[in-house]
């Protein structure tokens, strides 16, 4: 099974050719945004030459950046309240052993499963009737729910890596369960908690259909603020390709930021890779 | 702590220096529920909730545009789901959706990582573009492929002709459209497999490897015979994971098909957000959403069982 010389050229034949194949609508993104103003309507996907001209359109109207401050805010609150509920759950989980242990984490998982319109619907009435239909508020609470599981198994499978004995110590020295969390387990958890605050961040940035459906008219976030964009330049692609590219820029560097972990978060721990 | 101020203080002193360790202990017993009321809590507003509403509201006429008849309708929302066909039309999209894109994304996205499992030149910068497809926003990449398929000149066209080849119609027939969101999804999704399996093939340990080695078996045959069946619990994952995300795809095909050309790509999920969100009919959504609870709880319980047992031996 030792990789000989003609099999590691196969291999990176295979490789360089699928990678190709996979980045390439992500540079047609960028190349499309980057193309200069077309004369006689020429076409944006062939046109030669780069400008940042359709940066600046899309920068001249104040929607998307306003659309990026709410994903932001919405992504920093829904991140901060999902760490502060699943931290102490997940650290109960991985280091204690009590009855219905399983049970619990059973109906953590079984959220993962749940179309987003089965919790849409119900949530759409809830909201209209205590008026937080269109507002930060009710977004930051959807986003919550969205992340939940996948912070919990994530930061489960952290904790679980904790060595006993460093545990035990503490409790020998006489400090409780939440003592221990806080000066013992996430001191030495920092990168692992900072990994899965990344994740959440990442979900709610990306998330549509709650964005979508219990939002989108005065609060509107970066992917529905795209998509209206999309909706009055239906045929200048090269601006929405600008804006699409302002979208997933922040992502694409906290992708690779948190790039050993994201295995493990969308495995929800099922892979420590 | 703080807990013992809120609590009257004992009459009796003796006694109360004998039970500061048991109280301890008692506090101590209890942080376990105190830490985990919280996410129980939210628990309960994410599943239960939803749950009573939707059994609530498919058992009643819920009309958004007919706001003031709310009588009981059990059978009329049920009935208007199933009959008409397009229940079974979308049951029949989904399932060929889901089953031709785990397919194909289970084989490719196991041969990449064939290629990628012994060391290799440049792996770090394969594996940081392998996680740009399932990473960043969807609604802005399936935007991307939108213009690509886009018939009239649109970059998957503008290709084939310029190589000769003949140009076709992509999203906007009917025949082609749920073949070009299934690419989208190969597209997506096919290195998160990748990935994953990836992770398990570097774990696996060396000693099969060797006597298959001594018995002179080929790459192949070892491939099969002996990565193959250890990575079992790992292709069950993948196939648990991606079968349900598939099941619930939605920015890919809001974006790309909004559910047509006619109804030629309207999923279960998509014709739930129909019946809800453009027909404003939450007693039959909320039907379906049942309906499709079902549907999930059959098709993964087998699964999630065998994952279950797995953990526990």
């Amino acid at each position: 099974m030792n990789p000989t010389r003609r099999s590691n050229w196969i291999r990176t034949i295979v490789l360089v050719l699928f990678c190709a194949i996979w980045v390439a609508p992500i540079l047609y993104i960028v190349r499309v945004a980057l193309t200069p103003p077309l004369v006689n309507g020429a076409d944006a996907q062939t046109a030669l030459g780069i400008s940042l001209d359709n940066f600046r359109t899309v920068f001249a109207k104040p929607d998307l950046l306003h659309a990026l401050l709410n994903s932001t805010i919405i992504g920093v609150a829904s991140t901060i309240l999902i760490l502060l509920i699943a931290v102490p759950a997940a650290f109960v989980c991985a280091t204690r052993e009590f009855p219905g242990r399983e049970s619990i984490e059973a109906w953590i998982l079984s959220t993962r499963m749940l179309p987003a319109f089965v919790v849409v619907l119900p949530y759409f009435m809830l909201f209209r009737s205590v008026h937080l239909l269109d507002t930060l508020q009710g977004l930051i609470i959807m986003h919550v729910i969205v992340s939940l599981a996948l912070a919990f198994f994530m930061l489960r499978s952290f904790f679980s890596e904790l060595p006993r004995e460093v545990l035990e110590a503490s409790t020998m020295e006489g400090a409780g369960l939440f003592r221990t969390l806080v000066s013992v387990a996430l001191p030495q958890m920092r990168a692992g908690v900072a990994a899965t605050g990344i994740m959440v961040f990442i979900f709610s940035w990306n998330e549509l259909a709650f964005a979508f459906t219990l939002a989108g008219g005065a609060v509107k976030t970066g992917p529905v603020a795209i998509l209206s964009f999309m909706a009055f330049q239906s045929v200048q692609i090269a601006p929405l390709m600008a804006a699409a590219s302002v979208l997933v820029a922040p992502i694409a560097i906290l992708l690779i930021v948190a790039q050993k972990s994201l295995i493990r978060g969308l495995s929800f721990g099922a892979v420590k890779a | 702590m703080s807990l013992e101020a809120n609590r009257p203080a004992s009459r009796y002193a003796a006694e109360r220096a004998d039970a500061v360790p048991r109280r301890r202990m008692t506090l101590d017993s209890v942080a376990p529920g105190l830490m985990l009321a919280p996410i129980i809590l939210v628990l309960a507003a994410l599943t239960l909730y939803p749950f009573l509403a939707n059994v609530w509201y498919s058992l009643h006429a819920r009309d958004l545009t007919q706001p003031f008849d709310t009588g009981f309708n059990a059978p009329r929302n049920f009935e208007a789901v199933f009959e008409g066909g397009s229940f079974l039309n979308s049951l029949f999209i989904t399932v060929k959706f889901v089953a031709i894109s785990l397919v194909i994304e289970l084989v490719l996205g196991f041969l990449v990582a064939l290629a990628l499992w012994k060391p290799i030149f440049g792996s770090r910068i394969y594996s940081t573009i392998l996680i740009l497809p399932f990473g960043l926003t969807p609604v802005a990449l399936a935007l991307a492929w939108r213009l690509l398929f886009n018939p009239a000149g649109g970059g998957i066209n503008l290709m084939l002709a310029h190589f000769g080849l003949p140009t076709l119609d992509w999203t906007a027939s009917p025949e082609l459209a749920l073949p070009s969101l299934i690419i989208v999804d190969v597209w997506q999704w096919t290195p998160f497999v990748t990935l994953i399996l990836l992770a398990g093939l570097v774990a696996l340990p060396n000693e099969p490897f060797e006597a298959a080695a001594v018995e002179g078996a080929g790459y192949w045959t070892t491939v099969l015979q002996v990565a193959l069946p250890m990575l079992r619990p790992l292709v069950l994952v993948v196939i648990l994971f991606r079968g349900i995300d598939l099941f619930r795809t939605f920015d890919t095909f809001w974006v790309i098909t909004g559910g047509g050309p006619g109804n030629a790509t309207e999923t279960l999920n998509m014709l739930l957000y129909r019946l809800g969100f453009q027909n404003l009919n939450f007693g039959q959504a909320s039907a379906l959403a049942l309906t499709m609870l079902v549907i999930i709880i059959v098709a993964t319980r087998p699964l999630i069982r065998r994952l279950v047992a797995r953990r526990d031996r």
